[in-house]
Order: structure tokens, then sequence, then C-alpha cells
């Protein structure tokens, strides 16, 4: 019988051997991928992420349950992959030109993948053009754009206009976050939503999908 | 005659009251930018970065002090420069290890900061060369150079030492990298917890002695600390002990302890006073980061004092002109009666900000920041 208590309490905890051992205990088993993720994975990192908003979790705890996380999503990957299983949604995410931080941004990666999205790194010192190409080929239904400096921030207006300059700025939602930027900000250079942290990325990202 | 901004910090760190709030503004990364992209404004022209600071009217940060010189023996240590980025190598009978800072293309060649860009920890095996790293480093006092340099401030600034860093925290910041920092502290517990506890040792037989006899009275130690990054458990856990002892030890020598706050410090306000802090230098606050001015000063009171309160974004050509005004107004109400307060950008003017913004608060301070400064 799957232990989803158990493997979400071996998230949560961030023990990545033995959240790799139950997730495959529960496909030996015969369980559904799907099942597995749905019911053992996502609601732990959902878990996580009110840990961290009520600031019992910090990043470190967040790091080290997302990697635990990955440990199980990489025995369901291939598998949902070939029961022609749909991400949740897609996203491509980077730090923005000229920017080298990007913690926050693996982060957001990490939980929107806990979530059940696929994500499209681009890495950091992203260009506009790159997120522009990355829309081409990936059509997700995110951009999301980190920065951590005042002076980096501003590739984050650029990019916008890189959408809108290649016709694809309504193809997608653009998020934007990171230290010094704010919801006045993202209003000013045209994004569709700001986000103050890792799981109110995902929030948000979940709430704007399409039904 | 008014005090000089260096009687001004000695009354702030002897909880004394100074004439007026001392007023510095770092410069050092908007200055090097418009030096070296030409477009420094006309009437600062040929001017040094200490005589620009004069000319807007704000103190000499005075960062360059030193009071020793860190040695390596036993070991072979090779500098590396190339366009952009700065690698040093370590080669030890243990093996080698590289740390490698990027260096940022606006200031590239005009100081030594930049981003990690390689760590040295890449395997287990890579302890066991930091450790030796680590045991093989020794301090050399330089005091002579420390007091050449008060001198050369003079009376606009008061020089703070940099010193180094908890060893914890050095961990996360420079041989590991955040992201793999706290995976390695779970993988590899033992050899993290030894390498920490040899560097901590190495500190207190090598490294406190040498500050802790030496002519600086402001000694900064630690930058970055985070409630996300260094967050309260863990504070408590591998820096307090370490900085509770170290902050004894200065004090005891009429010594101030000061850390470079420039990230956001709302859930550790507890911790750093605790610590022993006397200073949080370059002090971040909202919009930049969740912490507010009126949130430290109520942890802190007069016991750490604040040196700070003007995050860098509110002189962004972004930020409105009314909510600049209002911003400061209310750093003024905040602040009152200035106690405990030195104002600085928080943690740099950048090369983006607005001069005149820069201006604009030396008025301010030369109009509402006489002691005790009155809410306007």
């Amino acid at each position: 019988m799957a232990d989803y208590a158990a493997l979400k309490q071996a998230v949560i905890s961030g023990k990545a051997a033995q959240v790799k051992e139950l997730t495959q205990k529960a496909l030996d088993e015969g369980r559904n991928p799907q099942e597995v993720l749905d019911q053992g994975l996502i609601p732990a990192m959902d878990i996580v992420g009110e840990k961290f908003s009520c600031h019992e979790f910090y990043i470190p705890e967040m790091l080290i349950a997302a990697r635990a996380m990955q440990a199980g999503i990489g025995l369901l990957k291939p598998l949902l992959a070939a029961a022609g299983g749909k991400p949740r949604g897609k996203v491509v995410i980077g730090t923005v030109k000229g920017d080298l931080h990007d913690i926050g941004k693996n982060l957001v990666g990490l939980m929107l993948q806990g979530s059940g999205f696929e994500v499209v790194d681009l890495g950091a010192d992203v260009k506009p053009e790159r997120f522009v190409e990355a829309v081409k080929t990936s059509q997700p239904h995110f951009v999301m754009m980190s920065a951590l400096l005042t002076t980096t921030m501003l590739g984050m207006k650029d990019t916008v206009e890189a959408l809108k300059a290649a016709n694809l700025r309504t193809a997608v939602k653009v998020a934007v976050g990171g230290a010094p930027v704010t919801q006045r900000f993202c209003d000013e250079i045209g994004a569709d939503f700001y986000a103050a942290d890792a799981t109110g990325a995902v929030t948000k990202a979940k709430a704007l999908l399409p039904a | 005659m008014p005090m000089t901004n260096r009687e001004r910090i000695l009354a702030v760190l002897d909880k004394r009251s100074p004439d007026r709030i001392p007023w510095i503004a770092r410069l050092d990364l908007w200055y090097h930018a418009r030096v070296a992209e030409g477009n420094l404004p006309a009437r600062f022209r040929g001017m040094t970065l200490v005589e620009v600071g004069r000319a807007l009217r704000t103190g000499n940060p005075a960062r360059d002090g030193k009071v020793f010189k860190v040695c390596y023996e036993g070991m072979e240590v090779r500098n590396e420069r190339a366009p952009g980025v700065a690698r040093q190598r370590f080669v030890t009978p243990y093996g080698e290890v590289t740390f490698g800072r990027i260096l940022s293309d606006k200031v590239s060649g005009t100081t030594d900061q930049g981003l990690p860009l390689e760590h040295p920890i890449h395997s287990v095996d890579d302890y066991n060369v930091l450790e030796y790293i680590a045991e093989h480093t020794y301090y050399e006092p330089c005091y002579d150079e420390y007091l050449a340099y008060e001198t050369a401030v003079g009376g606009e600034g008061y020089p703070m030492v940099s010193c180094g860093d908890v060893p914890f925290h050095y961990f996360l910041l420079h041989l590991s990298g955040y992201n793999q920092a706290y995976f390695e502290m779970v993988d590899h517990a033992e050899e993290f917890e030894h390498l920490i506890t040899v560097m901590e040792q190495v500190d207190r037989e090598r490294l406190w002695p040498v500050v802790a006899e030496s002519p600086a009275r402001l000694i900064l130690h630690g930058v970055h600390f985070d409630s996300q990054m260094t967050p309260p458990h863990m504070f408590r856990k591998y820096m307090t002990p370490y900085y509770k002892d170290f902050s004894a030890l200065l004090h005891a020598r009429g010594k101030s302890l000061v850390w470079h706050a420039d990230d956001d410090s709302k859930d550790i306000l507890a911790e750093v006073k605790d610590a022993g802090f006397d200073m949080s230098e370059c002090f971040c606050t909202a919009p930049m980061v969740e912490v507010t001015l009126e949130e430290a000063r109520a942890a802190w009171k007069g016991d750490v004092a604040i040196f700070g309160g003007v995050p860098s974004i509110i002189l962004e050509p972004t930020f409105p002109e009314a909510e600049f005004e209002e911003y400061m107004r209310g750093v003024f109400r905040t602040i009152a009666p200035g106690d405990a307060f030195i104002l600085g950008v928080a943690d740099n003017v950048m090369p983006t900000s607005l001069i005149e913004r820069v201006e604009r608060v030396s008025d301010l301070v030369e109009q509402h920041g006489a002691y005790p400064v009155q809410p306007y």
C-alpha cells in the first residue's frame, strides 16, 4: 500500500533518498504515476510553501525539500511523459541580463516543478532576445523574470518591450520578482504580475492558468 | 563650530549626541561607473571620489582601512586576472582549489569587488584542502598603514576596517555558494562541521588578537546576513556563539562591531542584537527588502546603531519624486530624536541613481538633521 503520508513527510524533511525509495515503492505497487505526483509530491510541496509563508521554513529548508521532491519527480517524469500526461503549465524563467543572482529564480523553478509545471530555465544573465526565442520555441504560459539589483531590473522592461516587438506579448503572461522589484514597477513596465516570493509566484501562476 | 563627520560618528558610537545626524553616502559605484562611461556630470569632472563626496556634502565612508595582511604558508597562491574575471588558485599538498569572481563591467579594473563565479568546493575531498588553507593562514598586523589611512581620512569620516566573516557564513558565501552550501550541510555534515570548527579556531587564535590589538575602532565583520539565507535558527546555532565572544573581546578594548546589512534582516533583528553587534552598516530597508526602519529601531533601540536608512532604489529615476520626498520625511520621523543613527545609502548610490537626490538629502540633513531631530 503506497504510503503517501510518509512520502509527504520525507519531502518536507528534505530526505531525498527516502523520497526516491517511497516513490519507487509506490510505482512498484502499480500506482499510477500521476496519482503519486498528485497525492504524494505536490501536496508535500504545498505544505512546504505554507511553512515558508508562515516563516516556519526559510530558503534552506525550501531548497532541501525541493531537491528531495526532485528525487521523486525524476522517477515519475519519464512515466508521465510516456503515458501522455501533460504538465499543469509551462514556464520560461531566467534572471535578467547583467544579473548573476539565481537563488530566487532557482527556487521559483523548483517550486513550480513541485506544483506540476514544466520549467524551461534559461539561467542567469539572460538577454531579452533569449527570452523571446524561448517563448517562440517553448510556447510557455508564463515568462518569469528575476533581478536582484536596481541596475539590472530594467532588463525586465527591455524584455517586455522585446516580446511586444516580436508580437508575442499577448501569447504569455509575464511575471517579475526579486528584491528591488515591486508591484508598482511591475505595473510600470507592463508585466502581468509580481510575486514577492516563490510560493507567491506559484500561487499566482496557478490562478492565472487558462481553465 | 560644527562637528566633523568623524566627531559625529564617534559621538554615535559613544552614545552621545552629535550636533546633527551624520550623513555619509557610498558613491564609489556611481563614481567609478560614471568615470568609466565618461559621463560624470561636468561639475564633477577632474574630481576624485572624495572630492565629489565633499561637493555633494556627504562624508567619506572610509571603508579602505586595513589592520592586517593575510599571509599563507606552505602553499602556492596564484592570482590570475582575465577581462572581467579574477581567480585565486591555492595549490596545497592536499590538492588545489580555486576561488573565482566575476567583475562587474561597470567597475572592472577599479575595484576588486565582484560576484562569486566559482566556489572551491566541488567534492568532499576539497574540505581537506580548505582545512589545510585555514590552518596555514596568518594575519600580519599593518597598523601603521591603518594609522596613515585614518590621518588621510581626517575629519570627513571614520575608518571602518573590514575583518572577515563568521566561518559559517563564509562557507555559504565563498566556499560553496548559497544553494549548494545547504546541500553540503546535509550531504557532508561531518566535513562541514569540522571545517567551520577549524576555521573558527584559527580566527580565535590568530585573527581576533590582531584585530583586538589594532588601533582601529570600527570593526566590520560579516556581510549580507539575511532573514532567508541565514535564518534565525542557523544564525543562533552557527553565528551567535562566535559573535558573542568576538564582540565581548572587542568591547573590552573599546571597539565596536559592525556588520554590512544590505540584505533583509526582518527575521534576524533579535539575533543581531543578541550577538553583540554595535552597528548595522549599509542598513537596507523597505521597499528594497522587507524590514522597515521602524521595525529595526523598535527592535534595536539604541543598542545597535543604524548606518543607512536610504535604500538606493529611492534614488532611481523610476521612483517618483513625491514619494522620494515622503520617504525621506518618514526617515526623519522615524529616527527622531536621532540617537544611534547615521544616515547613509544602502548599500550604494548606484550608477543610475539621480545624483540630485543625494544633494537633496544633504539639504534635508542641513535643514532638519540638527540634534534632537524634529520631524518636519
